[in-house]
């Protein structure tokens, strides 16, 4: 049988079959299971299990304060990364400290931060979000904020392991790439325990968190499975499948988030089940780049799993079979109507909602639904076109996969975090204002780094297409650094959003508080209306804060309230 | 009312008795920094800051890249993060 078919087969079946047992439960089993896994969360843990204070919202709280830190790190890294895209030797000075960090050196360290960061964001909101949906404790918060310490030296391992040429360095990448992965586990068998005790069913946040956690896994298993021989399209369809799962997880999340802070239900639950199964049954094209080989060498090598350069598959012709191109390409189109239905589904409730420009991550959120069609075309375009072997569009791919990721993957995954940390933490962002301001950094620096990167990347095409295959387009030349500048509007927008977290974190001290009739909180930024109010979901119980009041807490503006 | 008390950087170097032009005046040291950098470099390329980069090697070729402006930003911004979340812990 065809290997895309076949791994698809298994990577359904295996969902399947989980979402299967999930509803049906284990039978006796299940208590068996349950006990073990209990056991090996706590106890087993030794002294480990007492480190932690383990109070209720901390793990949660935990996972995103890393998270944040890793995605500025991330950012950080990928300024540089593109830096020395046109500039290789802009950092050899550091040879002086034997640290090589020339060429592509901070691309490997670059996806893994930023994609490390984004899943510790994820864990971190699911967290919240699994056991307040089941209406019970999270089961072992001990344990759950313990992973999150494992999994940034997970991080750190493999970034420092990057940076070692040597096969000790390959080693060190290759188990923090796998540390990771089993603090993971413990997480997905943490949710797993905490929602045994729901009564009722599971609601569709739940559905799209443990799916995109387990789906994560089961990928890798998948392309595992069927072995060496397959590696060459697995790996790469694999690496696809987990892009898709982390939009899955990102997905429950917002479609969480934006109720809660809102009190606004998304319009369209039919939508949302649609959104449900097509993240499963699709493959998603975004963030697709044969460069990333240089990851996945760190993170696979060392199993000798016939790693190779890029998916490709044969196109079409009189004598060739290209049933593998067939799949793939229908199941990357089908998912362009998921994302349309997602982007619809979110950005109607944020309308109506009436809160975008005044609420920063609903701002953010809106950002990232608004941007996912248009990536999620764009790399269409690019992933399909390096896969079949054409690739005409191959100077564009790293443009675009950066513009998928940092455009609407990221603001998604972030906005949806910080619009459910006031329920975790019980505490607001420091100042609306400036959380509005940052996400205008970021946006502006995403979108020109994204236009001028395709100018440049185009401009490569066109020299390309002249027949001048040696030397470099001087408009290429001239565009990549304004591109890498713009990105640095990214790092600030980040770095912004990341100290308003930390620094309203020790603002204010609410009760957290959850309703899902209506937000316990709203800020109110600039002038409004009554009936604004209420159009955003505000009830009579809601605590009205202005963004001034706020701000009027730090202590430097007390000065200013003097002039 | 002052609308907004900024991005935070120059909180931590305000305390609270700091006269009111203050935050000027550190923006102005940070531009006139930058300044001088950037004439350095211009008028001495390549060469390495005097005394600096005799005791901190990294800064002998510093100059050789903008990049380092950029790092330098990417720096401060870190460890104000860093001295954001080490303030909130202590003060609990």
């Amino acid at each position: 049988m065809n290997a895309i078919l076949l791994m698809m087969l298994v990577f359904w079946g295996i969902l399947l079959f989980f979402a299967w047992r999930l509803r049906a439960g284990l039978g006796f089993l299940g208590d068996a299971i349950a006990g073990m896994t209990g056991f090996m969360l706590g106890k087993a843990l030794g002294p480990g299990a007492t480190i932690l204070e383990g109070r209720s919202g901390t793990a949660a709280a935990a996972w995103i304060n890393h998270g944040i830190v890793w995605l500025f790190m991330g950012a950080s890294i990928t300024f540089v990364d593109l830096w020395l895209g046109h500039s290789p030797n802009a950092l050899h000075s550091l040879q002086s400290w034997s640290w090589d960090l020339t060429g592509n050196a901070a691309f490997t360290p670059s996806i893994m931060a930023t994609f490390g960061g984004m899943i510790m964001l994820m864990i971190g909101s699911s967290l919240h979000i699994m056991p307040r949906m089941a209406d019970t404790s999270l089961s072992n918060e001990t344990n759950a904020g313990l992973m999150a310490m494992v999994f940034t030296g997970g991080i750190l391992l493999f970034v420092i392991g990057s940076q070692i040429q040597s096969d000790l360095g390959n080693m060190i990448a290759f188990v923090g790439y796998n540390i990771p992965a089993l603090a993971a586990l413990a997480v997905i068998a943490n949710l797993l325990l905490t929602i045994r005790g729901q009564t009722t069913g599971l609601e569709a946040p739940q559905w799209f968190i443990i799916i995109g956690l387990v789906g994560w896994f089961v990928s890798s298993i998948t392309f595992v499975l069927l072995g060496p021989e397959a590696a060459p399209h697995t790996l790469w369809i694999s690496e696809q499948l987990h892009i898709g799962m982390f939009l899955c997880l990102i997905f429950g999340v917002v479609y969480y988030a934006i109720p809660s802070t809102t009190g606004i239900p998304i319009p369209s639950r039919s939508l949302v089940a649609l959104t449900l199964v097509g993240t499963v049954v699709t493959v998603s094209p975004m963030g697709y780049d044969p460069a990333s080989l240089s990851f996945l060498e760190l993170a696979w090598l060392p199993l000798d799993l016939g790693v190779t350069a890029g998916a490709s598959f044969p196109s079409c012709g009189s004598e060739t079979n290209c049933t593998s191109s067939l799949i793939i390409t229908t199941m990357m189109a089908l998912s362009i109507p998921v994302m349309f239905m997602f982007s619809t589904n979110v950005l109607t409730a944020i309308r109506r909602s009436g809160a975008i420009f005044e609420d920063t991550a609903l701002t953010l959120i809106a950002f990232g639904a608004f941007m996912l069609p248009i990536m999620a075309i764009a790399s269409l375009f690019t992933t399909l076109d390096a896969m079949s072997g054409s690739n005409e569009l191959s100077a564009a791919i790293g443009s675009v996969r950066l513009g998928a990721i940092w455009g609407a993957i990221i603001p998604l995954a972030l906005g949806g975090t910080l619009a459910i940390i006031p329920d975790i933490t019980g505490k607001e962002m420091e100042s609306q204002s400036s959380g509005i301001r940052a996400v205008w950094f970021l946006g502006l620096g995403i979108i020109g780094t994204f236009m001028v990167g395709m100018m440049s990347d185009f401009a490569e095409i066109s020299f390309a297409e002249a027949g001048l295959e040696e030397g470099v387009s001087t408009t290429a030349a001239q565009l990549e650094p304004i591109a890498s500048i713009l990105f640095y509007g990214v790092v600030l927008g980040i770095l912004f959003l990341a100290q308003n977290v930390v620094r309203g974190s020790r603002s204010h001290d609410f009760e957290p508080e959850f309703s899902i009739l209506g937000p316990s909180r709203y800020t109110i930024s600039g002038r409004t209306t009554v009936r604004d109010l209420l159009t955003a979901g505000v009830t009579l119980d809601t605590i009205l804060t202005t963004d001034e009041g706020i701000d009027d807490v730090v202590g430097p503006t007390v000065l200013s309230e003097e002039e | 009312m002052e609308e907004d008390s900024g991005f935070g950087l120059l909180d931590y170097m305000r305390s609270d008795e700091e006269p009111e032009l203050g935050r000027i005046a550190i923006a102005m040291g940070f531009i006139i920094l930058l300044i001088f950098l950037v004439l350095y470099d211009v008028l001495y390329p390549g060469h390495g800051f005097p005394v600096v980069s005799d005791v901190v090697p990294l800064l002998s070729g510093v100059m050789d890249s903008s990049i380092w402006f950029f790092i330098l930003g990417i720096m401060i911004g870190f460890f104000s993060l860093v001295a954001s979340v080490l303030v909130g812990a202590v003060e609990e």
